[in-house]
């Protein structure tokens, strides 16, 4: 058989998708079904008096108006703090917190009724800014307090650490609100299967915790409920939280018929979650030598009206502090505030890539003080096997960060790119290298995924699965470790995936975890297939079990080598299903919740950007020119879609760093939210670090989340390396990059020098 | 969601003129409907009839007729952009027309639609301007020529009655010897409307080496589109050297600022403007060869 | 009220009564049955609805339905099927240059429209041809790969 891993097959689902017959949420067929419509809220904190629908009934095409009232379960959600409602019952948080929901015949019925809906409030003073939610007598958001969530890493002595420093620098870092800017606004539809389910079919990126929230919120048992990811139009972590589930079940429960959902982008872009912006004070102190000894950093993070991934932020975001680096002295502190803001939730990278502008702009500014070579620097300090992580955690495996940063150094040796343009005297050119660290699945907490795997006895191949492939393709690659693992060819291997009246739950589709962990669990599921396989072989050949084994699809007999059976044969004569079930989880520990010690992830990826600008020093408009990415990612089951990933990640990285910047109350559409287009991308030179970690699947970690991290460092040092001034704040726009120009000509330019001891 | 109307596609400009006056109150024109369907389906505005006006022979022709270019009102971007007439004799106008929005839009969009809608950022209108550019517009009572900076009365406002229709715009050919510029700020390379843009036409005295002619026109800076005649004033007749340039740039951002007002954006765009106006102006210079 | 209509979609005249309020979106995704094309913004910023009216790339979500009475619409579903795949269809399953292929269909017809046109593209064609759509996932490389190697192709 060919092999299958490290090998480009056509994606599974690519031809159904060029021919346009692949259905996304609102390509669903539905028997007429009733269009659905929610009542949001104008206020960012008030109090409902009532609610008056009788105007809104008496439209023709209205069936219901459903508000809090009509709830039969929880009326709260969320992924690890249920506080979010899914329809507001005495209080909105948001502009756009739900408040009501139409059914109409018509889409326009429900959409003329929903204007129609009266809603009276009475406003309570709101808090905008992070900052003040912990001032007393402030604004309450939530009545166990504003302060969501707080993690410590601390390790060694950071006073001692600072005071043996040579040199300390200390900045402050600002990121602000981002949007995921999927392509598919949210859509789908609802209805009461043939066994009388609650049926969803939706985009997601996790059916069974979706599973978990409809039952709840409808006070059903979990087989009650069914959900069904359908095509989904990219996810990047904003459709981990319920957006549409609740409300298509909520209708159908009540209703009895067919609903479906459609949000307009305008409506996408104003009731789903965000990036997290974080305040990131960061200080960090340097021997004299370049060896890094001391990091002390305190984020505090905007967390919104609910709380959705907020714990997860605050948590990644301290454990990743410290960047790639070995550093023995340690002290972070990162709190998640609740404010009357638009809610952030998780979006590629959970704080990561916040995180990894503040130190990789720290690594440059240190480097500079010390005049050393910032890749230099990096290579001295950069974490290898054997060195310990600010978490005490020891890594024994697949460490590439070094690797990554050499492949990129080669290519920076090359070429030459600072300075002036001597036709446009007013571009100036720079270069910038930005390097990160990202570890795999959840944090410090258990993240199982399960699968079977089965072969009948008519020679048909299953792979049973609950991933949702979002578009990164996890479809393909998951097959192919099916396929590799099992010695059968990929395309007489049938996928049944997402959908949990059919599959087991496999976790989510988020923190670069399914290759890995999934994966894992499919060879999980293949060695117990293996085993019943040779089982039943040894019944049909009246041989002993240890004296057969399984190769290429095939068991055989260690003595004979002519002896030799299909493993289908083998299904097919006994009549049997073979089976195998599957899990994976991956060797985590608990951090300690006062010093956050402890191994978080089984495993780390890797990767170092280096970005090549030019900026108009007169418009502030910066163009990147090109980006060479290097990543550590165990091994490339299909080198194509890593490299998909990457060019996807550079792309949402350079948005990041230059032009993403989502307003409350300004940004409506993609008029005001611009994500670069194909006139605006670098190009993109993707290098592969295949370090095997021994614990992935082939040696296969992640690289859905790593691919963005580390671009927009990259790029942000790299315009400090063309104007000779930093600039702090995210995004870098005409404004700001023009600001820090300005500031770099100015006579009290020079940027706060460092402490120098 | 777009509200309900109904929609007539009239093959003639009577016809078209006659149903408008008919029709009264509530009723729309609509040419290539970039920024029309929009406002439709945001709910600003809700009329009872549209008229198509984009199957008019006379709305969709650009020609040259007695030294003049005219342009009708339903020409499309793209074909301005293309058009070999307008690279030859009013190159600032193609130039910006090949910088709106996408390759969609640009196919779509007309210059009519861009200029009835008045949009302080529109990319025509700054080369418009420049060009001495003059709509005509006819109703049933008959037809009128109006320059177009007198057709401006604020950000999305015109002096167009309800019942009148702007058949074409025309202008006086650029001969060989005027220079034109147009250069374009925006926060994106596609898909992005105009931070700020800078039009200019030029024209040097071989002989005298002074600006015999000099027209400014910026963009995205100002409530509506408009000259900087003081600028002008300020060039003319003088030899096109740095530090008259600089003079004048920085003239530039005053006429902005006293025109708009001081704005928590005025120290990005006040340098911002000299900067695109000087290089409009050296762009027009280096071409002079 | 409804308007009738007369169109060339795919290539086979049709008739097809509509109320003229509806876009050509809307008229082929919920009367047409062709839901290849896709609605990401309704306000002509993502090209998603990209279809090609008498071979133009237009965005079918701007297009009001009267406007196409006597043209010739192609979408999606015209461009190729399983067993007669469009060049481009195929080049963009080959450079994995679909991920969550919610842009695809209207990339593929501002691709195909390109092509039509202009048999040798240079990149910078292609991009610029490609620059009204929003792709979030592949950061274009691959897409701008897979159009240009038609062009090596019909070169060899």
């Amino acid at each position: 058989m060919r092999r299958q891993v490290g090998t480009d097959i056509p994606k599974v689902d690519a031809l159904e998708k060029v021919l346009g017959e692949v259905r996304y949420g609102a390509d669903l067929p539905a028997k007429e079904p009733l269009c659905i419509k929610v009542v949001r809220s104008p206020k960012s904190h008030a109090k409902i008096v009532r609610i008056e629908m009788d105007e809104a009934l008496r439209i023709p095409g209205v069936e219901r108006v459903f508000t809090a009232k009509d709830i039969p379960g929880k009326n709260l959600v969320g992924t690890i703090t249920k506080d979010q409602p899914i329809l507001c019952s005495d209080r909105v948080r948001y502009i756009g917190d739900p408040v009501a929901l139409v059914a109409a015949k018509t889409s326009e019925a429900a959409e003329a009724a929903a204007k129609k809906v009266v809603v009276v409030y009475e406003d309570l003073p709101a808090l905008n800014h992070p900052e003040e939610a912990f001032k007393l007598n402030g604004p309450l958001i939530h009545d166990k307090g504003n302060l969501l969530f707080e993690f410590h890493v601390i390790k060694g002595d950071v006073q001692k650490g600072l005071r043996e420093s040579h040199l300390i620098i200390e900045k402050t870092y600002q990121t602000t609100w981002v949007d995921h800017a999927y392509l598919e606004p949210d859509a789908g539809i609802s209805f009461l299967d043939e066994k009388g389910r609650v049926t969803v079919v939706c985009p997601t990126q996790n059916v069974h915790y979706d599973q978990k929230e409809v039952a709840s919120v409808l006070g059903l048992s979990l087989d009650q409920v069914r959900i069904i990811q359908c095509a989904t139009g990219g996810g990047f972590g904003g459709r981990l939280d319920i957006t549409i589930q609740c409300l298509l079940a909520l209708a159908v429960f009540h209703l009895k018929k067919p609903v479906k959902i459609v949000y307009s982008r305008e409506e996408v872009f104003q009731v789903t979650s965000k990036r997290h912006p974080l305040t990131i004070r960061y200080k960090s102190g340097v021997k004299e030598d370049g060896t890094l000894i001391a990091v002390e950093v305190e984020i505090l993070g905007d967390t919104g009206a609910y709380a959705s991934y907020g714990p997860t932020v605050g948590i990644r975001s301290a454990v990743h502090a410290t960047g790639p680096y070995h550093i023995p002295n340690v002290k972070v502190w990162s709190r998640m505030a609740y404010t009357n803001n638009p809610w952030s939730g998780a979006m590629r990278g959970f704080g990561v890539p916040q995180m990894a502008f503040a130190h990789e702009s720290q690594m440059d500014l240190l480097a500079q003080a010390l005049k050393i070579d910032p890749l230099e620097f990096r290579l001295k300090n950069c974490l290898r096997i054997g060195s310990e992580t600010a978490t005490g955690q020891t890594l024994m495996a697949s460490v590439g960060i070094g690797e990554t940063l050499r492949k990129v150094k080669e290519c920076r040796d090359k070429a030459n790119h600072s300075g002036e343009d001597p036709k446009r005297p007013f571009i100036k050119r720079g270069v910038g290298v930005g390097s990160m660290w990202y570890g795999i699945g959840n944090t410090g907490i258990a993240n199982p995924s399960t699968a079977q795997m089965e072969i009948d006895p008519n020679g048909e191949v299953r792979l049973y699965i609950g991933v949702a492939d979002i578009g990164q393709g996890s479809d393909t690659v998951l097959l192919q470790i099916a396929s590799e693992g099992l010695g059968i060819p990929l395309n007489e291997v049938r996928l049944i995936r997402a959908d949990t009246a059919l599959t087991t739950d496999a976790g989510a589709t988020s923190a670069s975890r399914q290759t890995y962990i999934s994966g894992n669990a499919i060879l999980d599921a293949i060695k117990y297939l293996k085993q019943e396989a040779i089982k039943e072989a040894g019944l049909l050949l009246s041989m002993d079990e240890k004296d057969l084994f399984y190769e290429e699809g095939k068991v055989k007999a260690r003595t004979c080598l002519t002896t030799s059976l299909p493993v289908r044969e083998v299904a097919k004569r006994r009549g049997k299903v073979i089976k195998g079930e599957g899990s994976f989880d991956p060797e985590t520990t608990r951090l300690d919740p006062r010093t956050g010690q402890g191994s978080p992830y089984a495993t780390y990826a890797f990767a170092t950007h280096l970005a090549e600008v030019e900026v108009d020093t007169e418009t502030g408009k910066v163009k990147v020119k090109r980006v060479v990415a290097s990543h550590d990612v165990g091994r490339a089951i299909h080198p194509k879609n890593v490299i998909g990933q990457i060019t996807g990640g550079v792309a949402m990285g350079m948005g990041f760093a230059l032009m993403e910047e989502y307003v409350p109350e300004g940004t409506t559409s993609f008029v005001n939210y611009l994500i670069p287009t194909s006139k605006d991308i670098p190009e993109v030179i993707p290098i592969l670090v295949e370090e095997n970690d021994p614990s992935g699947p082939f040696g296969a970690k992640g690289v859905g989340e790593p691919a963005l991290i580390p671009c927009a460092p990259a790029i942000l040092n790299a315009i400090a390396d063309a104007i000779g001034e930093r600039i702090y704040q995210l995004p870098a726009n005409l404004e700001r990059v023009l600001e820090a120009v300005q500031r770099g000509g100015s006579e009290n330019s020079k940027h706060q020098a460092p402490i120098t001891r | 969601m777009i509200p309900p109307f109904d929609y007539i596609i009239p093959e003639t400009l009577e016809e078209a003129c006659n149903i408008l006056w008919e029709a009264g109150k509530d009723v729309g024109v609509i040419a290539g409907g970039t920024d029309r369907v929009i406002g439709l389906r945001n709910g600003d505005h809700s009329p009872r009839l549209l008229i198509d006006i984009t199957r008019i022979p006379e709305l969709r022709k650009i020609e040259e007729q007695d030294g003049r270019i005219l342009i009708g009102a339903a020409v499309t971007h793209s074909e301005i952009a293309s058009s070999p007439l307008l690279k030859k004799y009013g190159r600032v106008l193609s130039d910006a027309a090949y910088e709106i929005g996408s390759p969609q839009i640009r196919n779509l969009g007309t210059i009519g639609g861009n200029i009835v809608n008045a949009s302080p950022a529109a990319d025509s209108l700054p080369p418009l301007m420049v060009l001495n550019a003059v709509g005509k517009i006819v109703s049933r009572e008959g037809a009128r020529e109006v320059p177009l900076d007198q057709l401006f009365k604020g950000p999305y406002e015109t002096n167009l009655k309800p019942h009148e229709i702007l058949v074409h715009i025309g202008f006086e050919k650029l001969s060989s010897v005027m220079r034109s510029s147009f250069v374009r700020l925006a926060r994106r390379e596609a898909m992005a409307i105009a931070r700020m843009s800078m039009a200019v036409v030029l024209r040097i005295e071989k002989s005298t080496n002074l600006i015999e002619d000099i027209r400014i026109s910026p963009g995205a800076v100002m409530p509506r589109p408009q000259r900087m005649s003081e600028v002008e004033e300020l060039l003319k007749r003088k030899s096109p050297d740095e530090a008259i340039l600089k003079t004048a740039s920085q003239k530039v951002s005053g006429v902005m600022v006293r025109t708009s007002g001081v704005r928590s954006s005025t120290s990005y765009k006040a340098p911002v403007v000299e900067a695109l106006f000087l290089r409009a102006m050296r762009s027009c210079l280096e071409d002079r060869g | 009220m409804e308007v009738t209509l007369k169109f060339i979609l795919n290539g086979k005249p049709i008739e097809v009564k509509v109320p003229p309020h509806w876009t050509l979106l809307r008229l082929l995704r919920e009367k047409l049955g062709l839901t290849g094309t896709k609605e990401g913004c309704g306000i002509g910023e993502c090209g998603a609805c990209t279809v090609l009216v008498d071979g133009i790339p237009l965005h079918s979500c701007l297009l009001l339905a009267p406007k196409i009475e006597g043209k010739s619409v192609e979408t999606v579903e015209g461009l190729g099927g399983r067993d007669s795949l469009h060049a481009l269809q195929k080049s963009f399953v080959d450079h994995g240059a679909v991920q969550c292929g919610f842009c695809t269909p209207g990339i593929l017809m501002s691709a195909k429209a390109l092509l039509d046109g202009n048999l040798h593209p240079s990149k910078e064609e292609v991009k610029e041809a490609i620059s009204g759509h929003l792709c979030r996932c592949t950061g274009y490389q691959q897409i701008i790969e897979a159009i240009e190697a038609i062009n090596k192709d019909v070169r060899e």
